[in-house]
């Protein structure tokens, strides 16, 4: 497929196929993987890719039922009821992406439940309505595991309803490739960017809480392209987003300089 | 720079032959913490810790360095063992501290990259991880170059120094290291280990550094409770002296701790497989044994207490089940020992009335009345039939609902401040290991402080609705891993207990591990909807067999992780001024703190757990 109008998205290995069996067959389906790592890029391309609307909610722990369904609006002494994202996906044929679910409040995920199921209705309490999902709806979900969202992390009946892709950072050439394609930046630079960037993940756990995402080297890389001295651009872009503590901070620039080559 | 270098230097070539320069000179205390996040950064080791490396009399020229330098040569050289990573425990060889700065980063830089090898290969290594390293970072070539042609500059100046075909070919070597293998080729007996040593490469005599370092740890942790009872700290440097420069008057302690190090720090090479490790291990902790005693007996501080074997059956705390099997992950061989430990449950054999001082009764009693608030801490509760408030969103619901003609009943439009009811199941584990034995103020152990801290703790819990256990352990060897169930989930606080957790005394070691999965098989059956598994210790995990050093770290972070996966997070709260690399590496960043000053401990545990568990 070389369609133009795709959103830049570089396999990092079978997810594409997967993906596409998943919504033939009307099975929900779970990515999990670190942020950054290309998940909501992978979800827009897809959606584009099979042809269907993508309605993507960011989960907060504010989230209630009736944001993802749907409530009534009072509009000058007249009620007009107002379809959530969830309800328009399923009433439409659409894609569904749920980001960051853990962050949800529990009972809201409970909504999602029959329609994760081989039930795939939606009953809406409000107006009484059972809506099923057509052929083409599908609901994706995302979070990031680990030991941050440990303490509320998502229960074995909501999990174990969906069919689950793992993604992690890409392997490095596949890195290099997306980079350079999002940025254009030189070959030369991106592959100090992407090997200096694989350095750092180790330390996530020791020193650092979050390794460095594919985002944040592609922003890199951005305010390299755009003239921006290549250290500064690594302070701002990839260094100071992973921690607060100064001395690390420094530490870590010292690295950066001793990669880069740009004294 | 170069006009500064030349004065500084006249200086010092007037003052004595000594290679430092005490004026620029960086002590490896103030970027610890920065050098080993570099060497970690620059893909070295993560299971590695930071050290001091020895103070020690280089191999080769003895004489001629005693020549050079009015006082004895000290020499501290950068190197790699099995469990540390070593570096100078100051940079004064350059007379400006910048570069001093710099040939710090520049170790780190090249130890990442050095693979720590038999002697024989030592040049080569070294001279490969020089080019590695510089490939790989080209940033550091401007760097290196600097430091390079500087200490050579400063070789060249030192008088004594002949500058004979060994020299020239270092200084050829430090000035082009693209060069090495051709260098090499043309100079096939070369071997400058027996010239004057070159700071920025790794030290040739890697192993003997190790060796002397673990025996002197051993000398420095069995006095430990020396050091409580002096009230001050020993002074490593001295002991380090001590232990390298023994010779004929002390054969039986050299010759002895030569062999049980070569034993416990050679096991990760040479021994993957062995089948024999049972007996071998056995025979070294009777060695280790045996010298505590000769040890005991030389130390001036006095009265030692390593009871390292047990006590008659008559005086020792009681076994109420020792039948408890648990396995143990060894990394050498990537493999989890099925019911390799086994887990006794134990009770202190005296059970006194407590005599928590009066003070601390008041502390746990305003203790409790935080608690107690805090469990009331409330929450607003959304569509209830009564409340408070008015629930907005439910009412502009409902009066949707009634214009589009539908009434129903259930009104529930109220907001109500309710109780947090949270479900919780938290385990407290207890590090008792005889080490916790060592003083930290003038009148209390460590021992003491964490008793203190499970009082504490249970009464402050006890006000609040969660479910808590209090645990304890040690352990000698991997047969008999010591458990001592203070409080169950379901035991209410009560006299006992407190009279129970007044009762503990420190003994043996810290098989943390096989503790930790014990304890993840206790919080495993809650049916709560968070665990939590809260670790107090006092340092690292170990035992008196092959379980040390990196054996037990990776054992215990295997066993966090497979508590990590059964959904139970464990959190470790630990007591200690040393900068312990291998915490995060268990734990993970974010799981566990360091309480400086042990008195803290009492005041902050219940806090962090409010703060852990909000
Ligand atoms: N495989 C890929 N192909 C193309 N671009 C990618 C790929 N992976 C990552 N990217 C780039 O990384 C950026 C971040 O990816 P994305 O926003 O999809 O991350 P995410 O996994 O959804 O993160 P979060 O969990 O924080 O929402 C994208 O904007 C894109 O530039
Ligand atoms: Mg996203």
């Amino acid at each position: 497929m070389s369609d133009n109008s795709l959103p830049l998205y570089i396999p990092q290995s079978n997810e594409v196929e997967v993906f596409e069996t998943a919504f033939k067959n009307q099975l929900p389906l779970m990515l999990k993987g670190p942020t950054g790592c290309g998940k909501t890029r992978f979800v827009a391309h897809m959606a584009e890719k099979l042809g269907r609307p993508l309605y993507t909610v960011a989960c907060h722990d504010d989230l209630t039922a009736a944001d993802l369904v749907g409530r009534y609006l009072i509009e000058g002494g007249q009620t007009v009821w107002r379809d959530g994202p969830l309800t328009r996906a399923v009433r439409e044929g659409g894609i569904c992406y749920l980001d960051e679910v853990v962050e949800a409040r529990k009972d809201t995920t409970v909504v999602i439940h029959p329609l994760s199921d081989d039930r795939r209705v939606l009953p809406i309490d409000r107006t009484g309505e059972q809506l099923h999902a057509p052929d083409d709806f599908m609901l994706v979900i995302s979070y990031n595991p680990g030991y941050q969202n440990l303490l509320k992390g998502l229960k074995p009946s909501t999990r174990q309803r969906f069919v689950s892709l793992t993604f992690d950072y890409p392997k490095s050439d596949i890195e290099q490739s997306i980079v350079r394609k999002e940025t254009g930046l030189d070959e030369f630079t991106v592959r100090q960017l992407v090997d200096l960037s694989n350095s750092l993940r180790r330390l996530k756990d020791h020193d650092l809480e979050e390794s460095v995402s594919t985002r944040l080297i592609v922003y890199t890389a951005t305010l390299i392209q755009a003239g921006m001295n290549p250290l500064q651009a690594c302070r701002s872009a990839l260094i100071e987003p992973l921690s607060d503590d100064e001395e690390v901070v420094a530490a870590l620039m010292d690295v950066v300089n001793a990669k880069l080559d740009v004294f | 720079m170069e006009e500064f270098v030349g004065q500084l230097w006249h200086k010092y070539i007037t003052k004595a032959a000594s290679m430092e320069f005490p004026d620029a000179q960086v002590e490896l205390n103030d970027v610890r913490h920065t050098l080993s996040v570099q060497f970690r950064a620059f893909g070295g080791d993560l299971a590695l810790e930071l050290k001091d490396s020895l103070n020690k009399n280089w191999k080769g020229k003895r004489n001629f360095l005693s020549r050079l330098a009015s006082s004895e040569q000290k020499l501290e050289l950068a190197s790699i063992g099995h469990n540390n990573l070593y570096l100078p425990k100051n940079m004064a060889i350059y007379p400006d501290k910048e570069l001093n700065k710099r040939a710090y980063l520049w170790l780190v830089a090249l130890a990442a990259s050095y693979q720590p090898d038999a002697e024989a290969n030592w040049l080569k290594k070294n001279c490969d991880a020089v080019s590695q390293t510089l490939k790989k970072f080209p940033g550091l070539r401007k760097i290196y170059h600097a430091l390079a042609t500087q200490h050579v500059k400063i070789r060249e100046h030192i008088k004594t120094l002949k500058a004979d075909a060994t020299e020239m070919t270092i200084r050829e070597l430090l000035c082009n290291p693209e060069s090495a293998k051709t260098i090499l080729e043309e100079n096939p007996d070369f071997d400058p280990r027996q010239a004057f040593p070159v700071p920025l490469w790794c030290d040739p005599f890697p192993v003997e550094a190790e060796r002397i370092k673990s025996s002197l740890k051993d000398t420095i942790d069995s006095s430990d409770h020396a050091k409580g009872e002096k009230g001050k700290k020993l002074n490593i440097r001295k002991k380090g002296e001590y232990t390298s420069d023994i010779d004929e008057k002390d054969g039986l302690m050299a010759f002895r701790l030569e062999s049980i190090f070569s034993w416990t720090e050679f096991i990760p090479v040479d021994r993957t497989a062995d089948e024999d490790e049972e007996d071998n291990a056995s025979m070294a902790a009777e060695d280790i044994d045996k010298i505590s005693v000769v040890r005991g007996a030389e130390t001036k501080a006095g009265k030692l207490k390593f009871d390292l074997d047990l006590p008659g059956s008559d005086q020792d705390d009681i076994t109420i089940n020792e039948g408890i099997k648990l396995p143990e992950w060894d990394y050498r061989k990537s493999l989890l020992q099925k019911d390799y430990c086994r887990l006794h449950l134990m009770e202190p054999r005296r059970i006194d009335s407590h005599a928590f001082s009066s003070k601390l009764r008041e502390r746990a009693k305003r203790l409790k009345a935080q608690f107690e608030f805090l469990a009331m801490q409330k929450q607003w509760l959304r569509g209830q039939p009564d409340g408070s408030e008015i629930d907005l969103e439910r009412f502009i619901l409902r009066r949707a609902d009634e214009l589009n003609g539908q009434v129903k009943q259930d009104d529930n439009l109220y907001m109500e401040l309710r109780q947090n009811l949270r479900s919780l199941s938290c385990l407290l584990l207890a590090d008792l290991s005889l080490s916790t034995d060592s003083y930290v103020s003038n009148d209390s152990r460590v021992i003491d402080i964490i008793k203190d801290s499970l009082y504490l703790f249970s009464e402050a819990l006890s006000a609040t609705q969660d479910r808590f256990a209090i645990g304890g352990f040690s352990s000698k060897r991997r047969d008999m891993v010591r458990y001592y169930p203070i409080k169950t989930f379901d035991e209410n606080q009560s006299e006992a207990i407190r009279n129970k957790i007044s009762s503990l005394s420190p003994g043996y070691y810290t098989r943390m591990g096989t503790a930790i999965r014990h304890a993840t098989n206790l919080l495993e059956v809650e049916s709560t909807e968070t665990k939590l598994l809260l670790l107090l210790s006092d340092g690292k995990p170990n035992d008196i067999d092959l379980y040390e050093g990196r054996y037990g770290i990776e054992d215990t972070k295997h066993a966090v992780h497979e508590a990590f996966t059964k959904g139970i997070r464990v959190f470790c709260v630990t007591i200690d001024d040393e900068d312990n690399n291998y915490l995060p590496y268990i734990f993970g960043s974010a799981n566990y703190i360091k309480v400086k000053r042990a008195t803290e401990l009492p005041e902050k545990l219940p806090k962090l757990y409010s703060l852990l568990t909000k």
